[in-house]
């Protein structure tokens, strides 16, 4: 039984322009311990998906899959009560923005209290002694006065130390990083992304890393699985869809990622991928990335490629590149 | 801090001397002579009416009168009612704990339903619930008050005979003034709780009345505030950890949402006074409201001009006051300043 089994998982929503939907037929698996990279540009359905998961989608939206199942629980037909067990208890999220995912009203203490009080984790002396454990764990400084902080006395990135010590209170098997390190410095990126590869390996937890960043997974994904327009166009494991990607979007998001050596020396420019995401009120025909793709030909506009097993992973591409290294 | 309070003062000071000017002048600019009121309608010898105009200070230059009103006021004398020959300010003390009363009564209905119906709108937003809360609200911010007033008296009292039609108590009860609120006094005299039961049923239909536009303000400025709130992430937070919607609600939104909605209410509490004059006057509620209008229905210059100076001066202070704590509570403010 794998921790998270996700299948043909597609979200709808109905707006004033008609039906869309953002994601669709998404299926994959996260074992224990494992770290799956989410790739793709903003609006492909990284974060719906993440949300679909944890339940934590509007009421607007519609969800259905074959299958959706944490450790064998069926998300999507579990009782309301079940469901809030397993917030925030067996799998936790962090969001990007750390600055707004705080509650500003509250202290610090409070915030991490109440997840523990809320999944009953011992009396209030025993969950202020774990909150301090947490603190210290995320590597907070002076953990004693930062209970009584306030959101807006923290900086970015001690804040989304704080989400991530909320989110580790428990001790979840899942974890959920929605672009933690987008709203951070650079140098706090590398930090909170060791931390959580840290922790990652401390709990052996299953780690579902989104990011826009092809960069920021290849270090520390086990598995990529990279997203265009709502359906995952490639995925497999991390070296080879990096080292040798098979679907021309995946090559196109790697060569828009700047060499850091190669550019200062040439001054080249920096290479993007053509066009923008399709409108998902009137999606193209057939390969959702034939609008963009150099190698677009007329048989990719007939229907939508199904995902194919190539080399030692699978490709949303008739005529995959590569192969040669 | 300091600097923040004594900018706040020195708007004060214009704003007084506006306010002493139509309070002095608006009531001059209307037709109607004090002294001939005091004298009665068949006219008086030229003589008496010489010697009264005298006694009341009209006989002065304009400009004089307004300069002794302001300098008088300055030493917390506002004069002496041309009618009852006593102390405005006593006779403003007398009647302001009536209108306190009403106004409290009026915007405790108005929170203890306009809060939660909000929240609720808010959570079940497009539901019919929601859509008969902001529908009610509006029609009840947009209606005249004179005419629900009557409308409620219509129905309530003179329909159904629930409730009486004026007045704050039966005349048979008759309680010494202690704290100047009827509810509280009336516990403490011989007739107990009876007198306390009149002084109720007395005060339920002056307070709706009274309380309807702030219930409509607070209603749609709650479930406003916690709509904007609802989205925000922390909420989302709150989901992830496994919270309950009442808890999501309850706690990690509506201490949020209620920021806007305290400030409403606090500066609410300067209108409820002046909302009060109409309503006092159709239920003939023995407070300002109905002092005011009666002063001037007999020309009694010091009552208006003194009445309307406290009332600006009330309104000016709990305003400022309002903004005081606001600037204690919100870090941001206090950092401008």
């Amino acid at each position: 039984m794998s921790l998270l089994e996700v299948e043909n998982l597609t979200i709808e929503f109905e707006t004033l322009r008609g039906l869309i939907q953002p994601v669709t037929g998404i299926t994959f698996r996260l074992e224990e311990g494992e770290t799956l990279g989410v790739v793709g540009e903003s609006g492909c359905g990284k974060s719906l998906t993440s949300l679909a998961i944890m339940g934590l989608l509007p009421d607007t939206a519609r969800v259905t899959a074959d299958k959706l199942k944490f450790k064998g629980i069926d998300l999507l037909n579990a009782s309301d009560g079940a469901l809030r067990k397993l917030r925030g208890g067996h799998m936790a999220m962090i969001f990007q923005d750390p600055m707004t995912s705080l509650n500003p009203s509250f202290t610090v203490q409070f915030q991490l209290d109440e997840v523990l009080r809320v999944h009953g984790k011992g009396d209030k002396e025993a969950r202020h002694k774990r909150s301090l454990e947490l603190l210290s764990l995320v590597g907070i400084p002076d953990p004693i006065s930062r209970m009584n902080s306030y959101p807006h006395e923290l900086s970015g990135g001690m804040s989304q130390r704080v989400m991530i010590a909320i989110a580790m209170a428990c001790d979840p098997e899942l974890l959920i990083a929605d672009e933690p390190t987008t709203a951070l410095d650079v140098t706090i990126q590398a930090q909170i992304l060791a931390l959580l590869q840290e922790l990652q390996r401390k709990k052996n937890m299953g780690l579902m890393l989104i990011t826009h960043d092809i960069g920021v997974v290849a270090e520390m994904a086990d598995k990529i699985q990279v997203m265009y327009a709502g359906q995952i166009v490639e995925t497999g494991k991390s070296e080879s869809v990096i080292q040798d990607p098979t679907h021309p979007y995946t090559l196109g998001l790697l060569a828009s990622l700047p060499g850091a050596q190669a550019n200062v020396a040439h001054r080249s420019r920096l290479k993007s991928i053509p066009g923008l995401v399709p409108d998902l009120t009137s999606r193209p025909k057939g390969c959702q990335f034939g609008p963009r793709c150099e190698k677009v030909e007329p048989e990719c506009k007939l229907k939508v490629p199904a995902l194919i097993p190539v080399r030692d992973r699978e490709t949303r591409c008739i005529r995959p590149v590569g192969g040669a290294r | 801090m300091a600097k923040y309070l004594l900018k706040r003062f020195s708007v004060l000071i214009p704003t007084f001397v506006g306010v002493s000017i139509i309070a002095f002048g608006l009531i001059r600019l209307v037709p109607g002579d004090p002294v001939l009121v005091l004298l009665g309608e068949r006219g008086a010898d030229p003589v008496v009416y010489a010697k009264m105009q005298k006694n009341l200070g009209l006989d002065q230059p304009i400009l004089v009168q307004y300069f002794k009103f302001v300098g008088q006021a300055l030493q917390g004398d506002l004069g002496i009612s041309t009618v009852s020959k006593s102390s405005v300010l006593s006779e403003f003390f007398n009647r302001f704990p009536a209108t306190l009363e009403l106004g409290l009564a009026g915007l405790l209905w108005a929170i203890l339903l306009g809060v939660p119906f909000g929240i609720i709108a808010a959570v079940k937003r497009n539901s019919a619930f929601d859509y008969v809360v902001m529908g009610g609200a509006l029609i009840g911010y947009s209606m005249p008050i004179f005419w629900w007033g009557l409308i409620l008296i219509i129905y309530f009292s003179v329909g159904l005979g629930w409730t009486p039609v004026s007045g704050r108590i039966d005349v048979m009860f008759d309680i010494p003034p202690m704290t100047g609120f009827l509810l509280i006094d009336s516990l403490f005299s011989e007739d107990g709780f009876a007198a306390f039961w009149s002084a109720l049923k007395h005060l339920i239909l002056p307070a709706i009345c009274l309380g309807t536009i702030p219930l409509a303000v607070i209603a749609r400025m709650t479930r406003s505030s916690m709509l904007e709130v609802l989205g925000e992430d922390y909420i989302r937070t709150a989901k992830a950890k496994g919270l309950t919607r009442f808890e999501v609600v309850a706690v990690h939104a509506l201490r949020n949402a209620l920021i806007p909605v305290v400030t409403v209410i606090g500066l609410m509490l300067g209108t409820i006074v002046t909302g009060a004059i109409l309503t006092e006057t159709i239920f003939s509620w023995p407070g300002i409201g109905k002092w005011l209008v009666n002063s001037v229905t007999s020309r009694d210059y010091p009552v208006i001009q003194g009445g309307i100076m406290i009332i600006a001066a009330m309104i000016v202070m709990i305003n400022m006051g309002v903004d005081v704590v606001y600037a204690i509570v919100d870090p941001k403010i206090r950092g401008k300043s």
